[in-house]
């Protein structure tokens, strides 16, 4: 009897767990369409100066300003005045799946996927509208919400809403607002700002050309991520903006911190539908391209889970001489001020920094036995006879870096290279005699690798301690060898997990204490945003941002100065000097002009020194864009170089050494210091582009620098300039 | 569309960044090649030659219609630019003036009509401005003046020497200095077509041969006894490669490049420079002071990457000289250019892109390259674009100084070098401009620094030669003194110590061993007989064989080195030594038995081992004596080296006859046999490796998709 009743409660709980399954898409579908509802055309939030109005007729989302009437539009307003039909236009939102059975990426606009088929609802919220887009053919929701704040709408689209309730698609990444950032290709004067490196306008017109398509990752590309080639050396997105210049009004759009790995995209001069426009597009699942097992090609795999944050975009109307980039560097410098993430550094800007790479390792033979060996290419007593020559003959000091003066050298050893500087380069006397020296004006940096490891040691695994990439493989990098650019598959670097890094940086702080170091460079965090897929937590970049602006933090708190190189913006935010700022936007050939972007948002706030001159392929171009900024030059320096240096070494050590370079940096740093003693404590406020490869940077203390940025020569308001040469105007 | 935007976004950013985080990403790296010891080279970072400057497109020049199809660039005498667009019924040619500002466009026309040139593949334009068009598409070359007038239009040339099947498809022209000039045909492997300057054809010139190996003679010779007609007409014919681009020289000489060659091999010989016979006099000076035929050198890299399911072969597409008759060069799979002195030295290679270049430098589908003063033009099909290059300072600096450096001039180069050195350490041809000038100046200490530096075997060996002689006029006498010294005291102590009847090693079996050159009949004897071989001994001599093997390859003199650091497998060595003596003495033992064999394990080991004792001992003397002995004496070495396994094999074959109680006969026929048992232990071993591969390969799979999760 009992037995009896056991198996049929056993059935009974089978049959309503089957029933379960079966019900499942239908009871979410059901209850999307409960809680769907939709509005009329209204304003749906105002301000003192904004108004949001909802169009239900063309499911279109504009921001007005009330006292001009010029308004922004999710669908361009002209567009549709005219009579405008594209579907890419009309697609407020864009997808793409991945196909679970083929592996196909498939791209699926809003307005054909769900706009169409009367599958947008939307529904007032405070200050806002919440529109979710329902993509049934895919069993996709996603829920996005317009939000008027005091000075800007933000765009979110809330992580833990998205709904994906079938198998056979998976949502791999979102498009949001792709027209709201836009400008019409036949407005001479309009353009598109992309941050690709220091910054860069895409203009608008056709001109014959074809469409122009760029797409850069916010951040760059993610270290956790399996890559199978790498072609050429890319520049990457800094700053979590973008903007479009239309006429005399302008938008900014600022990537909120929270929202991981964003693509920044942009169409300049689409031939079809005749308009331009940026735009970001998030990512919810994280992918790996990897080699097919049978046949070698490249197929991606992407993430089991979903990533649960929220992407959201802050746009910024600019009107009149604020509809710019000028305005749109001041309107992010300030968005930052305001939420208190631009820290003002009290470390003295320099004309010039040195960066000395400490050692490296060199293969020996001993008896046919094959070795490694850590080859002093600076050791302190160099260094600092090195740094006193510069001051002496150049009447100027500078900041210093030193790099690879741990385990493994810049060769990469143990994590931070065992937190503590080796002692083959000196004993406790010369170090001391280093920091001594370069005491005054905090100037002295040393530079911690806190994301890549080669080996184990002080209790980080370079087996177990290591991020996981979206389809759970150890993520690694190797090297690139010249000129085939294939993978160099020894020594790997690994990648630290990210729950790891505070406590990395826990231990530095510790260790640099107990030598006396106050001045930490933390190059690679700066400049690196990656994944681990090993935690939920940190799916698709989550938290870098905030997490790296915490441990900066603290180490600001600790009393130390923190230096970052080519860093993200919300590095750069917060160090107290910035080394290898991005001076071009990479020369890709989308892309028109060159702006210095970067420069205008960080200039007079911290620090800020160029990528090494010695080592730039044209010094003459590399010295005008440290002056274009307002930057201070910078040298990367090694005193003993060994022609058995390894093939793969892949750094420029051949053009470092000091001997070789000095009488070239002390003439440069004289020359250049003329020009910057007139900047000196002023910060770059405006940049114009004047035609004939000539430009204008306006300064602070009124200064004007004309540049010529071609090698012919050119004519500047300032006079006749040679290739690459630039003059300053003092008003 | 993920793929590729997000996939490769940032890669080498970031590695650049984790490494070294000082560098300005410029989209790739400019490269030369360092020669190593073991006489390979290999690829590494240097200074930028070229630096890119501006990318022309018609959307730059203000032009309407983009350079579509552009297929060919060239400079006239005035440096002014010809765009070739030989887009389908798109055809036109683009005059830029030498600032890169749009001059004209040339509408070419005969008799006041438009000429059709559509598909037209190449360009030149000669010292009186007269424009050549190569329509390989209407099989013709036409000839205008500089207003696109056509003066002549140069068909398939009516002459018996043009055979029948004949497929006539201009792609390339050029003319020398007298007027001669030459038409290149798609897919001819004759050669180009050859022309005087009246335009009458004279036949076909410098054509490519086909490379014969031994395998391919015997397969010939096979052919030829076996075919008949059926199987003549299935088999397949090998042709030489044909041409795909040719320029001349200051001097008149053609230049000839070939494409893409094997796809799993980037060959060498693809550049040739051909004399009026159209043999190829292109040598390059290898740096042991000899000049070898250029159809031995690879301008390409020795490595073919494989991507994506395919094997991307380096692929030459077009070739230009200029005034000092430098070879430029253009591969159109990388997008990589290459600069190389008249004597086959690279100078530096820069460009890239891999078919995928977006950035100013790098290509997606380079097709054509021109030079002109320090000026480089490389027109990109893809992007409709020509990218211009300027020689930078550091560029202008090696430019000068390697041609001071041909021409002989070391005194006036060596400032130069230096400044070259100064922002480029690792510049292997700096340090043997430099090695050559301090040998010119008779500063042989410096010479011998830069010459090691350099990899410049010649003039260290110059410099050796002469520091040596200097030290032994100097020491003749105390070196002669001294060794006649030694020797005399040697003699003494063992005169002595012989009268008094006292013995210097008084082990028996050490003494048996010191027998071994002198009296090997005796010590072998003592070996089998008496039981006097030391086991102790022959695994030292085992270990010292291998030894004075890998101190050879690392430790000799630096003429002699053969060992790199980086590439040196002292396994290898040790399987070549040591590991061969103990596959003999495993082999001789185990065949030995079957063919009545007296001799035990013990003594074949210890006999095979006390055989090699002169091998041993002249290899020692060898890595000793290259310290000192120069290139020009270096037979000395080679002779010792002969005595020594002369000697040993010798000794090996008394040892075996006396051990194993052979006859010579009997010995000769048993050493084949072992031989042969050798090659099937080898095999066996092979064999099982791969299997125990396979098998890791298997398990290191399961293990990695364990460990990585």
């Amino acid at each position: 009897m009992k037995i009896k009743n056991l198996v049929c409660l056993l059935l009974a709980i089978l049959l309503c767990g089957l029933a379960g399954c079966g019900q499942a898409d239908n009871t979410v579908r059901y209850r999307l369409d409960k809680a769907a509802s939709s509005i009329n055309s209204e304003t749906v939030a105002q301000n003192e100066r904004y108004a949001m109005e909802w169009d239900d007729e063309n499911k279109n989302i504009i921001l007005r300003e009330k006292s001009t009437g010029k308004s922004w539009a999710d669908i361009p307003l002209e567009y549709l005045s005219n009579g405008g039909s594209s579907e890419s236009v009309n697609s407020t939102i864009n997808i793409t799946v991945y196909e679970v059975t083929t592996s196909n990426i498939t791209e699926v606009r809003g307005y054909s996927g769900a706009v169409e088929n009367g599958r947008l609802f939307c529904k007032k919220i405070k200050n806002g509208i919440r529109l979710t887009y329902c993509f049934d053919d895919y069993e996709i929701a996603i829920p996005v919400t317009y939000t008027l704040k005091d000075d800007c709408v933000k765009v979110t689209i809330n992580g833990k809403g998205i709904l994906e309730t079938g198998e056979k698609y998976k949502l791999i990444s979102v498009s949001l607002a792709p027209f709201l950032c836009s400008a019409k290709n036949d407005d001479p004067s309009a353009y598109l700002f992309i941050p690709s490196g220091s910054g860069a306008l895409m203009y608008v017109n056709e001109n014959g050309r074809k469409t122009r398509k760029y797409a850069g990752e916010l951040y760059g590309e993610d270290a956790s991520r399996i890559i199978q080639e790498s072609d050429k050396n890319e520049t990457a997105v800094r700053l979590p903006v973008f903007g479009a210049k239309s006429g005399d009004t302008a938008i900014l759009g600022i990537v909120g911190e929270e929202s991981g790995t964003t693509l920044i995209e942009a169409e300049a001069g689409n031939t079809r539908t005749h308009y331009s426009s940026v735009y970001p597009k998030f990512y919810f699942r994280g992918f790996d391209n990897v080699t097919h097992p049978n046949n070698g090609s490249y197929i991606e795999r992407i993430s089991e889970d979903i990533s649960k944050r929220n992407c959201s975009v802050e746009y910024y109307p600019l009107i009149g001489n604020e509809a710019d980039y000028n305005g749109m560097a001041r309107c992010y410098r300030n968005y930052l001020t305001k939420n208190d993430k631009l820290r003002q550094s009290d470390v003295e800007q320099q004309p010039y920094s040195v960066t000395f790479l400490g050692g490296i390792e060199v293969s020996k033979l001993f008896m046919g036995i094959s070795y490694t060996k850590l080859f002093s290419m600076t050791n302190y007593s160099q260094a600092l006879e090195i740094i006193k020559e510069l001051d002496e003959q150049t009447a100027n000091s500078s900041a210093v870096r030193m790099m690879g003066y741990g385990d493994g050298g810049i060769s990469g050893g143990s994590l931070a290279g065992g937190f503590v500087t080796n002692s083959d380069f000196g004993n406790r006397k010369q170090f001391n005699e280093l920091k001594e020296y370069t005491s005054n004006n905090s100037r002295l940096f040393w530079d911690y690798d806190l994301i890549w490891m080669k080996k184990s040691g002080n209790g980080f695994s370079y087996s177990n301690d290591v991020s996981k990439t979206a389809i759970l493989m150890k993520a690694e990098r190797n090297q690139i060898n010249v000129p085939l650019r294939d993978f160099n598959t020894k020594n790997a670097f690994r990648v630290l997990k990210r729950s790891l890094i505070s406590d990395a940086m826990d231990k530095l702080l510790k260790k640099a204490k107990k030598q006396g170091i106050d001045g930490i460079s933390l190059s690679s965090l700066g400049s690196v945003s990656y994944s681990d897929y090993g935690d939920t937590k940190y799916y698709e970049k989550a938290q870098m941002s905030s997490d790296v602006r915490s441990i900066i933090d603290k180490a600001v708190k600790n009393g130390s100065k923190v230096a970052v190189s080519n860093a993200n913006s919300y590095a750069a935010s917060v160090a107290d000097i910035i080394f290898d700022a991005p001076s071009d936007n990479g020369g890709y050939f989308v892309l028109d002009a060159n702006i210095p972007f970067y420069q205008l948002v960080f200039s007079g706030s911290k620090p800020m020194y160029s990528s090494a001159v010695n080592l730039s392929g044209n010094i003459k171009q590399s010295i005008l864009h440290a002056a274009i900024g307002g930057m201070g030059l910078s040298y990367t320096l090694i005193n003993d170089y060994d022609v058995n240096f390894s093939s793969d070494v892949t750094q420029k050590l051949y053009g470092a050494v000091y001997s070789g370079n000095k009488t070239a940096i002390v003439s440069a740093v004289k020359k250049y210091n003329e020009f910057f003693e007139k900047i000196e404590n002023s910060k770059l406020l405006k940049y114009e582009i004047l035609g004939n490869n000539v430009s204008k940077s306006e300064f602070s203390n009124g200064v004007i620098l004309y540049a010529n940025n071609s090698d012919k020569t050119a004519e500047s308001p300032a006079g006749i300039l040679q290739g690459y040469e630039y003059a300053v105007v003092t008003q | 569309m993920m793929k590729k935007t997000i996939m490769l976004f940032g890669a080498v950013l970031l590695i650049a960044t984790m490494l070294f985080t000082t560098v300005s990403a410029a989209p790739t790296d400019a490269f030369s090649k360092k020669n190593n010891a073991n006489g390979s080279s290999t690829s590494t970072l240097a200074r930028d030659m070229y630096s890119p400057t501006i990318k022309i497109s018609a959307d730059t020049l203000g032009l309407e219609k983009p350079f579509e199809g552009i297929s060919d660039i060239c400079f006239d005498a005035d440096g002014s630019i010809y765009i070739l667009c030989g887009g389908e019924g798109n055809a036109r040619l683009t005059v830029l003036n030498s600032d890169y500002t749009f001059n004209r466009e040339v509408l070419v026309t005969e008799n006041g009509k438009p000429v059709d040139y559509s598909g037209a593949q190449g360009v030149y334009v000669d010292k009186n401005y007269n424009i050549y068009i190569s329509d390989k598409v209407h099989a013709r070359v036409l000839a205008t003046d500089k207003n696109g007038n056509v003066i002549k239009s140069f068909g398939v040339p009516d002459s018996p020497l043009i055979p029948a099947d004949f497929i006539y498809q201009p792609t390339a022209f050029c003319m020398d200095d007298k007027g001669y000039f030459y038409i290149l045909s798609l897919g001819c492997y004759y050669g180009a077509l050859s022309y005087s300057p009246e335009g009458e054809f004279l036949g076909f010139y410098g054509a490519n041969t086909v490379k014969a190996s031994a395998l391919a003679t015997l397969q010939f010779l096979w052919s030829k006894l076996t075919d008949n007609d059926t199987k003549k007409s299935q088999s397949a014919k090998t042709l030489p490669y044909s041409f795909v681009d040719l320029c001349v020289d200051s001097e008149g000489y053609v230049l000839t490049c070939t494409g893409q060659t094997d796809y799993n091999d980037n060959g060498s010989g693809q550049i040739r420079k051909t004399n009026s016979k159209g043999a190829n006099i292109l040598y390059k000076s290898s740096n042991r002071g000899k000049a070898e035929s250029s159809t031995a050198v690879n301008f390409l890299e020795d490595k073919v990457v494989r991507r994506n399911k395919h094997n991307y072969v380096q692929n030459i597409v077009s070739i230009a000289t200029d005034t000092e008759d430098y070879i430029y060069i253009l591969d159109n799979t990388y997008g990589l250019i290459y600069v190389y002195d008249k004597e086959c030295n690279l100078l530096n290679g820069f460009g890239g892109g891999l078919g995928n270049g977006d950035q100013l430098g790098t290509f997606a589908n380079p097709v054509a390259l021109a030079v002109y003063q320090d000026t480089l033009l490389v027109a990109d099909f893809k992007n409709c674009s020509i990218t211009v290059f300027k020689r930078t300072d550091y560029g202008n600096k090696l430019y000068k100084a390697q041609s001071m450096q041909i021409a002989g001039d070391y005194e006036q180069s060596q400032e130069l070098w230096q400044q070259v050195l100064d922002v480029d350490s690792g510049n292997q041809l700096a340090y043997r401009g430099l090695a050559n000038y301090y040998y010119s100046c008779g500063e042989y200490e410096n010479a011998l620094k830069f010459a090691e530096n350099g990899m410049d075997y010649n003039i260290y060996n110059l410099s050796h030669q002469e520091l040596l002689k200097a030290s032994l006029a100097k020491n003749f006498i105390w070196v002669l003194l001294a060794i006649t010294v030694c020797a005399a005291v040697i003699i003494y102590v063992v005169i002595r110590l012989k009268k008094r009847g006292k013995q210097i090693i008084t082990n028996q079996k050490v003494r048996t061993f010191g027998g071994v050159i002198l009296h090997p009949f005796k010590t072998f004897g003592d070996v089998k007989y008496k039981k006097r071989g030391s086991m102790i001994i022959s695994i030292i001599l085992i270990a010292l064989l291998f030894v004075s093997y890998t101190l050879k390859s690392t430790a000799s003199g630096f003429l002699y080195r053969t060992a790199d650091s980086e590439t040196f497998n002292l396994f290898f060595v040790f399987l070549q030594t040591s590991g061969v003596l103990l596959l003999w003495i495993i082999a001789n033992r185990l065949v030995c038995t079957l063919f009545s064999g007296k001799g035990t394990f013990g003594e074949v080991f210890i006999a095979s081992a006390y055989s090699f004792t002169p091998l041993i001992a002249t290899t020692f003397i060898y890595v000793v004596l290259s310290h000192f002995v120069p290139l020009s004496a270096s037979g000395i070495l080679e002779t010792l080296g002969v005595i020594g396994w002369i000697y040993s094999l010798f000794l090996l074959c008394i040892s075996m006859i006396t051990i194993h109680e052979y006859d010579f006969f009997k010995f000769l026929s048993t050493s084949i046999a072992v031989i042969f048992f050798m090659i099937v232990i080898i095999f066996v071993i092979f064999f099982i490796l791969v299997m125990l591969n396979l098998s890791g390969q298997f398990l290191t799979d399961v293990f990695e998709e364990i460990t990585f999760r």
